[in-house]
């Protein structure tokens, strides 16, 4: 069985380490089995992306559940080999994505449902980027995780609240050796209203794990 | 314990209570549990027996593969460390970003890949005998412990196609979508399952087709193929909100 638990802390202006939330994720979305079912059969079917349009999602999903993030304003990504991959990505559209809507997870949902943008003006909050470390196996607990973390800056000038926040990955559409680059909501959680004030920073982590 | 002396025949019958205990409930919410629908059907199609079982499967390999995926990348350094796949002969493979993430069949195109076809035993949704008495089950698993081989000798099965289970959810509570290959018993014998797994191939290390296993359950209670019958097992990956 495969679980994930999400710990959030946010950084306050004088430094101070907060933790806003420590609960268990209750959060993957039917993109998530919906891609994998695919992968393991290599078909082509449909799927909503995060924009809620439904994408005729390509067989050979070249790294479906890739998730590494956009610090900035936006990042490229080479994979050294004959045949590198080079994306481009939204700063904001791919990997921990955080939002302000309270309501409850349903399992179709394929987006936060109010995603707060990446940017430097009031009611934005600069995505910083995100990644993954610290796979552990332990075979004497039967239990295997890694972690993927988001990194968020309020530098809008105000408070930002914070409700929901989820993870999007990338997939495909048609168009080989370059598929379309299509961006799917895998998971999506609510927590309790964290408020964010301008200069402080946000960590959200995700402890993805399985245990038999 | 009082016995019964049943008359006229002289069977004697001995009382027994048993105190049934529930079984353990396990919380499910925010789960991405594995669910095996395990469908036994005769020569016309109908179904003679049907059970729906909870797995608890996932291996490390399966782990290591999702976050090579996440990662965008076929051989991330964990803390300095060399990420390795075992594949499904025990051997521990280390992978590399030239042959994993080749567009002619690595991970760009295979992650994950188990469309098995007929016949075939080295991937895909496999079938075995051991209970966990060979192999008793673990995270580091790579292989069944008493794989069934394909053919129609005896303790053999026919390994049929793969087909797809659609993405299924009830707007509430769940979501699932998953893999489904059929085992037709042309034995002669019935044959009792009670293992299942999961594996896929993918090229990783070299330019080699490499085999891993993702998944392996252990049934709480064979099923049986009479001969002439066909095991449906089906491989949900169920999320719980």
């Amino acid at each position: 069985m495969l679980r994930a638990y999400l710990k959030i802390t946010k950084e306050t202006v004088d430094h101070r380490i907060e933790v806003v939330a420590d609960q268990p994720s209750r959060s993957f979305l039917l993109q998530f089995p919906s891609l994998m079912a695919r992968q393991w059969m290599q078909t082509t079917d449909t799927c909503k992306d995060t924009a809620g349009q439904v994408i005729s999602t390509y067989s050979a999903v070249r790294l479906p559940f890739h998730v590494l993030g956009s610090p900035g304003y936006g990042r490229t990504l080479h994979v050294t080999s004959s045949y590198f991959l080079d994306m481009t990505m939204d700063a904001d559209g791919l990997g921990m994505v955080i939002g302000t809507d309270p309501a409850a997870v349903q399992p179709d949902q394929y987006a936060l449902i109010s995603q707060i943008r990446s940017g430097e003006t009031a009611g934005k909050v600069m995505y910083c980027g995100t990644h993954l470390y610290g796979l552990t196996i332990n075979a004497t607990t039967d239990e295997a995780s890694f972690k993927v973390v988001g990194i968020f800056h309020n530098i809008g000038g105000g408070n930002v609240s914070i409700n929901e926040v989820g993870i999007y990955a990338n997939g495909a559409s048609p168009g080989d050796p370059h598929p379309n680059e299509q961006k799917y909501g895998i998971s999506r959680d609510v927590v309790s209203t964290i408020v964010l004030a301008d200069a402080e920073f946000l960590r959200v982590e995700y402890t993805i794990g399985i245990a038999t | 314990m009082p016995e019964i002396e049943i008359r006229p025949k002289g069977i004697r019958a001995t009382p027994s209570a048993t105190i049934i205990r529930p079984q353990k409930t396990i919380d499910l919410a925010g789960a991405v549990a594995l669910e095996l629908l395990l469908q036994v059907k005769d020569k016309d199609g109908r179904i003679t027996e049907e059970r729906v079982e909870q797995g608890h499967s996932f291996l490390a390999n399966f782990i290591k593969l999702l976050y090579c995926s996440m990662m965008a990348h076929p051989a991330p350094m964990c803390d300095g460390a060399t990420l390795q796949l075992v594949d499904t002969s025990g051997i521990a493979r280390t992978g590399s970003s030239y042959y994993a993430l080749a567009s002619s069949g690595g991970l760009y195109t295979g992650f994950m890949q188990a469309n098995a076809g007929v016949g075939s035993t080295s991937w895909g949704v496999l079938v075995g005998t051991d209970d966990g008495t060979i192999l008793p089950k673990d995270i580091l698993n790579y292989a069944l412990g008493d794989k069934i081989a394909h053919g129609t000798g005896a303790g053999q099965l026919s390994y049929g196609d793969s087909s797809i289970v659609p993405i299924t959810h009830d707007g509430a509570t769940y979501s699932y979508a998953g893999i489904t290959r059929s085992f037709s018993n042309g034995s002669g014998s019935p044959i009792n399952v009670k293992e299942i797994g999961l594996a896929t191939t993918c090229y990783w290390d070299t330019s080699t087709l490499r085999y891993f296993l993702l998944a392996r359950d252990i049934l709480g209670v064979a099923v049986t193929i009479p001969t002439g019958q066909a095991l449906t097992a089906s491989i949900r990956l169920k999320c719980y909100c």
